[in-house]
């Protein structure tokens, strides 16, 4: 439980053994080959507190016994004053206390006072009970906490919903159980507080989802009399207020002061060697070495992350590993383990190490959770299973084996080490990917920079009829809750849609009500849009634990014949069926040395700008496209070099058609021929085709879509899966024109490619600075730049220095307006020089033939 | 009193495909319809051939070269049409022009859920022939559900036009199937009510699919009334079947043949020494906005009640809901109402309009108000099996003997809702998706007034009728609660395996075992 105790090591002046100085020189002697790329120091942060009769009733303050962070005051004086709040703090802020003193100080108010709770899985659910049950316990009042999922049983659920004050569900759950609202009027009546759990993890269309059930809930409790209050916790985002009312649809307070203390801790940038200076023992590279880890000769993080792991626990600094899968933990605990067991090396002795995941089963974790905060293991290799809530105990150290994909959760994993002030050791080991390279070659992205934007979006209109259906279902849907579900004119298309279509009966004057006897709930999945999704099944198992999956993500990755990899299990797709009322993929267990992967072949059609502006001479536009996907051909490719076994093998899929958003740059048409013409020497002799004086242009705007994708959750809480791109020479509406599309991957759209059009230029630069500054020095990338495994061209033709004149273009030529649809007056002949791309910004004379009005 | 109408039954093959000819003339003995059509979708000729060789009358099933069929029954003409350009082309195909309904196929949803549009593909035709006809067609197809009932428009020179459009297909449910048989009125108005298409026959049995009924029929048992009469030991010793299917077939067989309620346990149909009031509501749909009629029977007082809100609206939905529980607490201290899947509609959304628009009763419903569920007591908690092919209360009701008057008959439920939801719908010409939907020509009209026009368009609810129909429902739920109480607790299973079931007496009420059941009911 997170503790505003004040640290008594820091009293004891128990520091950590080993600091980030100490860590090159303390490296077994022959391992280190300089691989500290980078090393910062964080500075400790001084705990701010308030009293807590401050802000609480004097017998809640009396029982509490210590004082409050200044971040939990002052979001109890926001919630006092009616406001709801959005608490966006540190790892171990004592965010549970927020709601749990809010909710106590209103229990002595009233005891039939009721709160919902509302959290990302049902795992967290058990474990935030007992912490609540404690505090509540502990402050002496006599509030009962009920966990009600599908586990629960109904007689235990019927006393829940009778008795307890606060009840704890998931948001799947509670899309299912505003069905039967009637059963909890009461609960209902009484609601007064609504928590939201990490709210950063609901984004993309979870997030959708999960913003029309609060929705959804809030009327219904309205109906019955009640005005619950918000409570949302969020990691570290950029967007925490926007965020929040996104989500609930009401505004919040943004609560992100951090009164909390931290000690001094040491972050390293741990970059694996080369092979050539790699050790003769690491050769077995084996499982877990995907194409993340495939690379020109360097070490894998796979390897590399848990030998520094066990060197910091041989040294007394006990330490988490993060790694990206239940399997991988696994094998990090054997790789530690081999490495301490070698002879020639110093670490070596008692080392106690475990892996922690969700494949566990929960008395195995639980024992794993009582060593380490006893202090008998002296480091856990784990999945993002401890990324939150849990409590670890005393860690000073923590290591991520590759980037975790957000900024968040970055800062989330390392702060689970160096608990109050005391100092932490920290190491980020990248791997063989853009995500991870960037985050390498500019540190600044992790430590400064503004964190990445939760995106939950509403305009899906597919998304949007499904729950406009369960709405009317729950209670009849009237003009009054217009405003709530998407304004008037919105919901008056969607109601008239459903009474076309049948579905929907009356009208919003008189009441919206669903026409149909079965439950609109049981069609909505969270991961996926308008209904279609997927079951995904194991053959001879009754049951199977993965949730289900959109259309999009089964034709792509659940084709017959896919090997997926879940959970650190491989499978391999037997059947996928989707003739009957409830589509599926059937998966059986496998043990082969290959993985596969579909390649998309992409078509846009039918665009329709919604929204358009100038960037110097290109016009960037957004709105609504068809795009055609075909994933109709995989290859299947060695799991440890990555070549490709057998390629052009059929997946048996139709083409997949979905009406969604986009974003595209048109290029102005005096640039292209200048950088086609600068470029016209360039030949990729796989592309035959192409024309070959037009490899280099296409090259080049190819090379951009790619980056830009692969940079965008720099920006953005986003899955790259869920974007698509395409660069073409004839863009639909103007063949006259070349240019480039990004777009979501969900029928209906996400709201992604609308964010990028919005900060079209700051992902542009970013993907720019991807291409500069990778490692590898090639004009056509490698795979931690410019290629994605997907691509259906087979990453062909890519080239960079085409790319960076048209990016360059692009970023300088804001100032120069030209007139709508006009053709460049003139073409200046002296483009030649953007062919000759310098390494860092020498710009000023490098103005493209373009700009000019 | 309104004619009859025509009674349409509309048949999906892939749900008759193992219905054999017993199973067929079954059903169509039981819809009793003037026409069957056979579905499109999923159309089997060899399934189509033998519904013709069963139904002595109109069979209209796709096949050959598009042609125009006309039917005329009860005095409503029906015109079955197998492409819309026959209708386009109304002149050389020998299309009336005045049709009360027009059955065309082709009519389907174009829908993109992107930009929420739902399209209707020959809307423009069937838009020409409407303005052309003196009278008011109603269009009917089978590319919706039979539940679907949505009014058109559409712009022309002249004004707009309006394009009553109902579904023939399926209604979609859990289990098997449901098949529609849609009555149509002379006034354009259709009640549907609905079958489902697997409870034929020998399937009519509970526990009997394809398979069973096949070997049932091996073994000479070729109609319930055979199987009634077998024993249980007999009927177990066929293949796949075991002790409790055998009983329960048994049992099924005698519920449905003999017309009567076999108990399967002798637990009391309601708690211990209460004597309930029945009630049935009627709402503007499956999800109520408003409860406008509330009827309650008591049958110790010989007394019949209802609250109605003959003036429905929605500032305020609960007022019968509210004169029904302000009379409730003033006249009964401890009431137990009993409703006919009560648990499922009724109750729960009276006391959902209790909490909303009746909160000073809300602890008296919650603390003193009981509840019974007979169809709930019967089928859920399988305590009985009922005669009738559903287990809806007019099936139940109607095979045990209850008759109900003509006219009451002519409403039902959905239809007094569909046009309860109407007559909240008609002050609100202005709303758009009303004047998009339904093209009321008062949209275009602003100075007529807009009640006038409704009256020209729609059915006006008949609230006398609407009474009685209720009144009707209430009284069969008392009578079917009776049956229910008074039926025969389960014979001793060893007993009955003993005395082989064939000589059992149709008759036993009266006799002692009742006695005992009955007593342990007052204790």
């Amino acid at each position: 439980m997170n503790s505003n105790v004040p640290d008594d090591d820091v009293i004891s002046g128990d520091g950590i053994a080993l600091s980030g100085e100490e860590l090159a020189a303390s490296y077994p002697a022959g391992r280190y080959h300089g691989q500290i790329r980078d090393q910062f120091t964080i500075p400790e942060r001084e705990p701010q507190y308030v009293p807590a009769v401050e802000v609480l009733p004097a017998e809640l303050a009396s029982r509490l016994e210590v004082d409050l962070w200044s971040h939990q005051a002052e979001a109890l004086s926001a919630l006092r004053a009616g406001e709801n709040v959005c608490v966006s703090t540190s790892t171990s802020s004592g965010k549970t206390y927020v709601y749990g003193l809010e909710i106590a100080r209103q229990y002595l108010e009233d005891p039939d006072v009721r709160a919902l709770l509302v959290y990302p899985t049902k795992a967290l659910s058990r474990d935030q009970r007992g912490e609540l049950e404690e505090l509540f316990g502990h402050l002496g009042v006599d509030v009962s906490v009920g966990v009600y999922d599908g586990d629960t049983d109904p007689e235990t659920k019927s006393r829940i919903r009778e008795e307890s004050n606060v009840v704890i569900t998931n948001v799947a759950g509670l899309n299912q159980y505003l069905e039967g609202h009637h059963r909890w009027a009461a609960f209902h009546a009484n609601c007064s507080l609504v928590v939201v759990d990490e709210a950063h993890s609901w984004t993309g269309i979870s997030g959708m989802h999960a913003a029309w059930i609060l929705r959804r809930a809030r009327r219904v409790a309205e109906w019955y009399g009640g005005d619950p209050q918000y409570v949302l916790t969020s990691a570290t985002i950029g967007n925490p207020g926007e965020h929040a009312r996104a989500l609930t649809g009401e505004p919040a307070t943004v609560i992100d002061d951090d009164g909390s203390p931290s000690g001094r801790r040491q972050l390293v940038f741990w970059e694996p060697p080369s092979n050539d200076e790699s050790p003769a023992d690491s050769a077995d590279l084996g499982e877990g070495r995907g194409r993340d880890d495939r690379s020109a000769g360097t070490r894998p993080a796979t390897v590399e992350a848990p030998e520094l792991w066990a060197h910091l626990c041989a040294s007394d600094v006990s330490s988490l590993l993060f790694c990206g899968s239940r399997k991988g933990t696994e094998l990090a605990v054997d790789r530690a383990t081999d490495y301490l067991e070698t002879p020639s090396l110093p670490d070596r002795g008692d080392v106690e190490l475990a892996a922690y995941n969700a494949g566990h089963g929960a008395r195995s974790r639980r024992e794993t959770e009582t060593r380490l905060a006893d202090g008998t293991l002296d480091g856990v290799a784990t999945t993002s299973a401890l990324e939150v809530g849990i409590d670890v105990g005393r860690i000073d150290g923590a290591v991520l084996q590759g980037h975790p994909g957000s900024r968040a959760s970055f800062w989330q994993r390392l702060g689970r080490a160096g608990r109050g002030r005391r100092e932490a050791l920290l190491a980020f080991v990248p791997r063989y990917s853009t995500l991870d390279r960037y985050v390498l070659e500019h540190p600044e992205y992790v430590l400064e920079g503004e964190p990445e934007r939760a995106v939950v979006d509403l305009e899906n209109n597919p998304v949007y009829l499904q729950h406009v259906r369960c709405a009317t279902q729950e209670l009849p849907l009237s003009r009054e809750d217009a405003d709530r579900f998407g304004g008037i004119e919105r919901l008056r298309q969607a109601v008239e849609y459903g009474r076309r279509t049948g579905d929907l009966e009356g009208t919003l004057a008189g009441g919206v009500s669903y026409a149909h006897r079965d439950r609109p709930q049981d069609a909505v999945s969270l991961y996926a849009a308008g209904g279609n999704a997927f079951d995904v099944r194991l053959a001879g198992a009754e049951s199977f634990d993965h949730e289900p999956i959109g259309r999009a993500r089964a034709y792509r990755d659940y084709h017959e014949g896919a090997t997926v990899r879940y959970r650190g299990e491989q499978y391999q797709v037997r059947e996928l069926r989707e003739d009957g009322p409830q589509p599926y993929v059937e998966l059986e267990s496998v043990d082969v040395d290959y993985y596969t992967q579909s390649q998309r072949q992409v078509s846009i059609y039918d665009t329709e700008i919604r929204d358009s502006r100038r960037v110097g001479a290109f016009r960037l536009n957004r709105g609504y496209g068809t795009v055609t996907a075909r994933y109709n051909k995989y290859a299947k490719r060695d799991v440890s070099t990555g070549e490709t076994i057998e390629a052009g093998l059929e997946t048996g899929v139709s083409p997949l058609e979905m009406r969604t958003e986009l974003c595209w740059a048109e290029v102005p048409p005096a640039l292209e021929r200048a950088v086609t013409d600068a470029h016209a020497d360039y030949l990729d002799e796989d592309c035959e085709e192409i024309p070959p004086h037009l490899h280099g242009y296409l090259g080049g705007i190819h090379a951009i879509e790619h980056a830009m994708i692969a940079v965008t959750p720099l920006e953005l809480t986003v899955d790259p899966a869920d974007l698509g791109g395409l660069a073409t020479n004839r863009l639909p509406d103007r063949p006259d024109r070349s240019g480039w599309f990004i777009y979501d991957g969900v029928d209906g759209g996400l709201g992604f490619s609308r964010r990028i059009y919005e900060r079209f230029e700051d992902v542009t630069r970013r993907a720019r600075a991807l291409m500069v500054d990778c490692g590898c020095g090639r004009d056509d990338g490698c795979p931690a730049c410019l290629m994605d495994p997907r691509c259906g061209n087979d990453n062909k033709p890519l080239y960079s220095p085409a790319a960076t004149a048209v990016i360059d273009a692009l970023l300088e030529g804001e100032d120069e307006p030209v007139h709508e649809d006009d053709e460049p007056a003139h073409v200046d002949g002296e483009s030649a020089h953007v062919d000759d791309v310098p390494d860092d910004g020498d710009r000023d004379d490098r103005r493209p033939p373009a700009s000019v009005s | 009193m309104t004619e009859r109408g025509a009674d349409l039954l509309a048949l999906g093959c892939d749900a008759l495909e193992y219905a054999d000819e017993p199973a067929l003339c079954d059903l169509l003995e039981y819809a009793d319809p003037d026409l069957v059509y056979v579905l499109w979708e999923g159309a089997d000729v060899r399934v189509a051939s033998r519904i013709r060789r069963a139904f002595d009358g109109p069979v209209i099933a796709p096949g050959g070269s598009a042609t125009c069929r006309t039917e005329t029954v009860a005095g409503n003409s029906v015109v079955f049409a197998d492409s819309i350009e026959l209708l386009e082309n109304r002149a050389s195909a020998d299309v009336p022009p005045d049709a009360d309904y027009v059955v065309c196929e082709d009519l389907a949803p174009t829908t993109d859920r992107v930009a929420l549009e739902v399209e209707l593909e020959g809307l423009g035709t069937i838009a020409d022939y409407q303005r052309e006809s003196a009278t008011e067609t109603v269009f009917c197809t089978g590319s919706f559900p039979a539940s679907y009932d949505h009014v058109w428009g559409r712009e022309l020179e002249e004004g707009s036009v309006r394009l009553p459009l109902r579904g023939l297909g399926p209604i979609r449910r859990s289990g098997a199937a449901e098949l529609a048989r849609l009555r149509l009125g002379a006034d354009g108005s259709v009640t549907v009510s609905s079958v489902p298409a697997d409870r034929f026959g020998l399937g009519a049995l509970s526990g009997v699919g394809p398979t069973t009924a096949e070997r049932l029929r091996n073994r000479g048992y070729d109609s319930r009334r055979a199987v009634a009469d077998a024993s249980v030991a007999d009927l177990r010793s066929i293949r796949g079947i075991g002790e409790s299917t055998a009983s329960a077939i048994q049992r099924s067989a005698r519920a449905l043949e003999q017309s009567r309620v076999v108990r399967r346990t002798d637990d009391p149909v309601s708690p211990v020494g209460c004597d309930p009031l029945f009630v049935d509501v009627e709402t503007d749909g499956l999800h109520p906005t408003v409860i406008p009629l509330i009827g309650v029977f008591d049958p110790n007082r010989r007394k019949y009640v209802d609250f109605v809100d003959s003036d429905p609206s929605r500032t305020d939905p609960g007022t019968a809901t509210r004169a029904f529980v302000d009379w409730l607490a003033a006249t009964y201290d401890e009431p137990v109402l009993a409703a006919w899947n009560g648990y499922e509609f009724d109750f729960l959304h009276l006391e959902r309009f209790v909490a909303r628009y009746a909160p000073e009763y809300r602890e008296y419903w919650t603390e003193h108000v009981s509840t019974v569920d007979p169809y709930d007591w019967a089928i859920r908690r399988d305590n009985a099996v009922l005669p009738g092919r559903t287990n809806r209360l007019e099936d139940v009701a109607r095979a045990l003997g209850c008759e109900r008057a003509a006219d009451a008959e002519a409403v039902d439920g959905r239809t007094f809702a569909t046009r309860v939801r109407r007559l909240l719908e008609a002050p609100d010409a202005d709303d758009p998706c009303r004047s998009a939907g339904k093209s009321n020509r008062s949209a275009d009209e602003p100075s007529r007034c807009a009640d006038e026009t409704r009256l020209e368009c729609e059915p006006r609810i008949d609230w006398e009728r609407a009474r009685r129909y209720c009144e009707a429902d209430v009284r069969e739920l008392a009578a079917v609660y009776d049956a229910l109480a008074e039926a025969d607790p389960p014979a001793d299973s060893d007993s009955r395996s003993a005395a082989g079931g064939a000589g059992e007496s149709e008759d036993e009420r009266t006799d002692a075992t009742t006695q005992t059941g009955l007593t342990d009911f007052d204790s």
